[in-house]
């Protein structure tokens, strides 16, 4: 009796152990010598979310979704915008209202479905219908008959206007000079109609299918997501067999994961950089990008008394040390601030110095507006752990000259909350373009509705409506500069900070890494993995 | 015994849904808008208002708390707000990866401790039972993310034998499991030593030993017994938190489990995401709460479960 108790107990033990160890998935991350596949794998955070780049901002999800789903247009490295699924850039109406397409010729779906104009229709309908709980619809609400399709008074985007199976037209309800670049972003990516009816709430999760030059293989949900090369891309395929996407939220975790081989590309943290660009064994490995994105702080002119007063704003402005700060606390890895529009954006200042630093201004100023003995501001910040170190700086440079910012921390539902209703003092965010245009800048946050009472200025407004509708780009840069320099150094609504790079850690095996791109994703499509 | 795991079952159903009730409530009052996260760093007023009026959330709290309720009847907790999948598939998938954790873990913290522990209290006041005793100090005051990283770096890049994160294989759960279990382990040390000295000195002990019985019977087949109903409470209470996950650990390993789920639920505030977590950790303490009563009756034949108790 005493021996089958033995037995059966170590039966189980060998049972657990044998579920547990047989359980795992195969490593599929490591590159693979034996079989001679090429295999590229790359380390970031988990997505949380299905790939359905409509429904999401998320750029660990536009990094994966990019090299399955397409737009009809994309900015070339020189930030040239390209036909990608069109055979040449839309033609557009003299009064700049009517835009003219047409597809290349048999581009064909992951499924073998070739790309059609009612594709394109769908897709732009599926973006603007409230039951898809799309997050992007404003880049084609001046589409005519797109907002009725937002309020549900109608099924079809009256707007666009179905030649043939390969050309189509757009009408807008007025001129919009950054429409063809808000196309070319990946929230618009063009979906097949048929699978994604077909997928319903699986599409994103376990069916994505795009024209792209990778295909979704496999999602092994919050461990990794794997992407096997198109044999049939229209450009022809790539180098690489698989690309596998292994979720590691920790950012320390990654490095290791790097330094042992097991990963070939990872994101290396700033505060990581000055460790890793000293060591001789991974400095070579560091390759660098500026994304088009400036960090910067939105001042709320409306809400608390002091700052209704643009004399305390300005202090505000001038008692921040960007060149102590970039050179400190950001370990060099930034670049101080000049406008609030960063480089590469048409609008940005070329002469502007580094916003200026002048505490004993900023002492003077807020005397004169009656805060000799200091004022109080408090900042709500969110679980953002980049700004952290930035903010107590910041805190103690305020300090200096009398304004006493008090940090509150919150959790990130309670801020968005309070921001969307208006009632935080100061806000501080890292803007990344979703399309490389001023009006992506400056409309997006400064526009009177669209910074959530904020900010109010007709005369802003009316330039940025202005500046909409302006084909020349020359003249929108113009105004672009203008609504910039107001902003910053006249109504001092915006406190511009740095403009900062990322790092990334690459593998010598890793060939072919396109110098990496500004748009604050990687764009691994051409790699290919080499003996060196 | 049948009435009154049946009392405690039906105990379990009211606790339930008392738990699940003050969850939705503290929710609705709770600043912070799925929409309004979902929406990401472009939203406005007309598109919140759109999709909470698409997702229901624009209806009163009473009425979607019943639609819960009842389809928490039919075995359905919703969906996702964020991943778009069904909240009890979440759930499921992330469950299998932390039981699987919390097992290991258990194993080994069992393990380590009661044999520490009764090596200890054998060897009361020597040198050994100093060094076991500081040993688990060490391990209780040891953060597990601290333990993880350690382990990651030693055995994980230097030493090169286990892996460093992910769950691809069996492997992968040792190291986590010893970030994670080397504290409970710490504490079933300490409790296995205090409770053995407690037994070791009582009358029937010495009876034993005056029996003749050997060293060995007398430590693990009569002080061992009689001690291991503080034990067993304490471990039922460590496999309850160890089955609600470990963020900190799961974090640094990237094992996608319950701890780091739940907390992910919540700073989304994806509603029917933490209703279902709640339910599945409050259901997991009153189970285990329940079987670890109910074995006290197995360990001690003087305790039994009457009407009344």
């Amino acid at each position: 009796m005493k021996n089958t108790k033995k037995i059966l107990a170590l039966l189980l033990v060998f049972a657990l152990l044998f579920s547990i160890t047989g359980c795992g998935n195969s490593n599929e991350a490591a590159s693979d010598g034996d079989n001679k596949e090429k295999v590229l794998v790359i380390a970031q955070e988990d997505i949380k979310v299905p790939l359905d780049t409509q429904l999401t901002f998320d750029s660990y999800v536009a990094q994966i979704s990019r090299l399955i789903t397409q737009p009809l247009l994309v900015y070339s490295e020189d930030m040239e915008l390209q036909p990608l699924l069109l055979k040449e850039l839309p033609k557009v109406s003299e009064d700049g209202l009517t835009y003219s397409f047409e597809l290349k010729p048999d581009i064909k779906f992951h499924n073998g479905e070739v790309l059609k104009s009612s594709d394109v229709k769908y897709t732009y309908e599926r973006m603007l219908k409230p039951s898809t709980k799309a997050v992007a619809g404003f880049l084609i609400e001046d589409i005519e008959g797109a907002k009725e399709i937002e309020e549900g008074t109608a099924e079809e985007l009256k707007g666009f206007k179905i030649i043939d199976e390969t050309k189509f037209e757009i009408t807008l309800s007025e001129p919009f000079a950054p429409f063809l670049a808000c196309l070319s972003t990946n929230y618009l990516a063009i979906y097949p109609e048929k699978a994604c009816e077909e997928a319903g709430s699986e599409w994103g999760i376990n069916q994505y299918i795009g024209t792209g030059p990778f295909k979704l293989a496999k999602n092994d949900k919050g461990i990794a997501m794997t992407l096997a090369k198109n044999e049939e891309y229209f450009e022809g395929p790539k180098n690489l067999d698989k690309i596998v996407f292994k979720f590691i939220a920790d950012p320390n975790t990654a490095v290791l994961e790097f330094e042992k081989g097991n990963v070939d590309i990872v994101e290396l943290q700033a505060k990581m950089y000055p460790q890793y660009a000293s060591d001789e064994k991974f400095k070579s490995a560091i390759q660098e990008t500026t994304p088009l994105a400036i960090a910067h702080m939105k001042l709320n002119t409306n809400l608390n008394p002091a700052f209704k007063d643009v004399r305390v704003r300005k202090a505000y402005s001038l008692a921040i040390d960007r060149e102590k700060l970039c050179n400190t606390v950001l370990e060099g890895v930034a670049e101080p601030a000049t406008n609030f529009l960063p480089k590469g954006i048409a609008g940005h200042d070329e002469t502007a110095p580094v916003v200026e630093y002048d505490p004993e201004e900023a002492k003077r100023l807020l005397k004169e507006a009656g805060y000799e003995n200091g004022v109080d501001i408090e900042f709500w910040q969110y679980e953002m752990t980049r700004f952290s170190d930035v903010m107590i700086a910041i805190q103690a440079q305020l300090k200096e000259v009398g304004i006493n910012l008090k940090i509150t921390n919150v959790d990130t539902a309670v801020w968005k909350d309070a921001y969307t209703k208006g009632n935080v003092e100061v806000m501080i965010s890292h803007w990344f373009a979703d399309f490389p245009d001023a009006d992506n800048f400056l409309y997006t946050s400064f526009y009177s509705e669209n910074s959530h009472g904020m900010f109010k200025d007709p005369e802003v407004d009316k330039l940025l409506i202005e500046a909409r509708k302006l084909e020349d780009p020359a003249k929108r840069a113009e105004l672009y500069k203008k609504v910039d320099h107001k902003l910053v150094r006249e109504v001092y609504a915006d406190v511009p900070l740095y403009y900062d790079k990322i790092f990334y850690l690459v593998q010598d095996r890793v060939g072919n890494m396109t110098p990496l791109f500004n748009d604050s994703v990687l764009h691994p499509e051409d790699a290919d993995i080499v003996t060196k | 015994m049948l009435r009154y795991t049946a009392k405690r079952l039906l105990q379990t159903v009211i606790v339930l849904i008392g738990i699940t009730l003050v969850t939705f409530i503290l929710l609705n009052i709770v600043p912070g808008d799925p929409v309004n996260l979902m929406l990401g760093k472009i939203s406005d007023p007309e598109t919140i208002a759109r999709i909470r009026h698409e997702m229901g959330l624009d209806r009163p709290w009473h009425q979607q708390y019943i639609d819960f309720l009842v389809g928490v009847i039919k075995g359905d907790l919703g969906t996702s707000y964020f991943l778009k999948e069904s909240v009890v598939d979440i759930i499921n998938r992330s469950f299998i990866i932390t039981l699987k954790l919390a097992g290991f873990s258990f194993v080994f913290a069992m393990a380590l401790g009661l044999v520490c522990g009764i090596v200890s209290a054998v060897h009361r006041g020597k040198a050994l039972d100093s060094g076991l005793m500081t040993l688990a100090l060490l391990g209780i005051s040891a953060p597990a993310f601290w333990v993880a990283i350690i382990l990651q770096i030693v055995f994980g890049l230097k030493l090169d034998l286990l892996p460093i994160s992910g769950i691809d294989s069996g492997l992968c759960y040792i190291l986590p499991a010893i970030a994670i279990g080397s504290r409970y382990a710490a504490s079933i040390a300490r409790i296995t030593r205090t409770s053995m000295l407690d037994v070791i000195r009582q009358d029937y002990i010495r009876t034993a030993r005056a029996k003749g019985l050997s060293e060995r019977l007398v430590i693990y087949k009569h002080a061992l017994k009689n001690a291991m109903i503080p034990i067993v409470t304490m471990a039922g209470l460590q496999l309850s938190y160890l089955l609600t996950g470990s963020i900190l650990v799961e974090t640094v390993f990237s094992i996608p489990g319950i701890g780091k789920l739940i907390v992910d639920s919540m700073l989304t505030r994806d509603l029917p995401l933490i209703q279902g977590t709640v339910m599945y950790v409050a259901t997991l303490f009153v189970l285990i709460n329940l079987i670890v009563d109910l074995s006290y009756a197995f360990l001690d034949p003087k305790i039994r479960y009457e009407k009344g108790d």
